[in-house]
């Protein structure tokens, strides 16, 4: 088996492919969780147990920072755009 | 390359990603949770250090798992959208 056919093998390339976006995933679940794990527990120090408040603040940080790089995303693109 | 000598990569590219995603994640725990409960290092780690520790990492853990649903049904949600 050489290095050859194991790049041209088709079935190969896709589980690859399918990975690779598995793994940008998991880096960005990686990546909000300590950004919200900040902001919403941060101050709380020795919890036993998450409360429904910080259960809600974490779902609405994953919301609110993907809502907020959609809105840099479109932003960036309108001042390209501008030619700014 | 026959069907079993395939199967065999795909496991070993799994298994190699699911390693890689353990160790960040321990990572990110020591580094979260060592910051957090440690604040000035001594000879041993004291009893309190410890269950801070031990707390702080479960605390982590569960908001880690609150981040992966929420973020994979927003994906789910957005992908419905368009």
């Amino acid at each position: 088996m050489s290095l050859n056919s194991l790049a041209n093998d088709p079935e190969l390339q896709k589980f690859v492919a399918a990975k690779e976006l598995e793994n940008q995933l998991a880096a960005q679940v990686h990546h909000l969780t300590n950004i919200c794990f900040d902001k919403c527990l941060e101050s709380s120090g020795n919890v036993s147990e998450l409360s429904s408040r910080h259960t809600t603040c974490l779902q609405n940080c994953v919301d609110r920072f993907l809502d907020c790089t959609m809105l840099i995303t479109n932003r960036t693109i309108q001042r390209m755009q501008q030619g700014r | 390359m026959d069907g079993a000598q395939r199967q065999q990569i795909m496991a070993s590219v799994q298994q190699q990603l699911a390693l890689q995603n353990a160790q960040e994640l321990l990572q990110k725990l020591s580094d979260k949770c060592f910051k957090a409960c440690v604040q000035k290092p001594g000879s041993t780690l004291s009893s309190s250090e410890q269950k801070c520790i031990t707390s702080c990492s479960d605390r982590y853990m569960d908001a880690w798992n609150i981040v992966s649903r929420t973020y994979a049904e927003r994906i789910k949600r957005e992908q419905h959208r368009h």
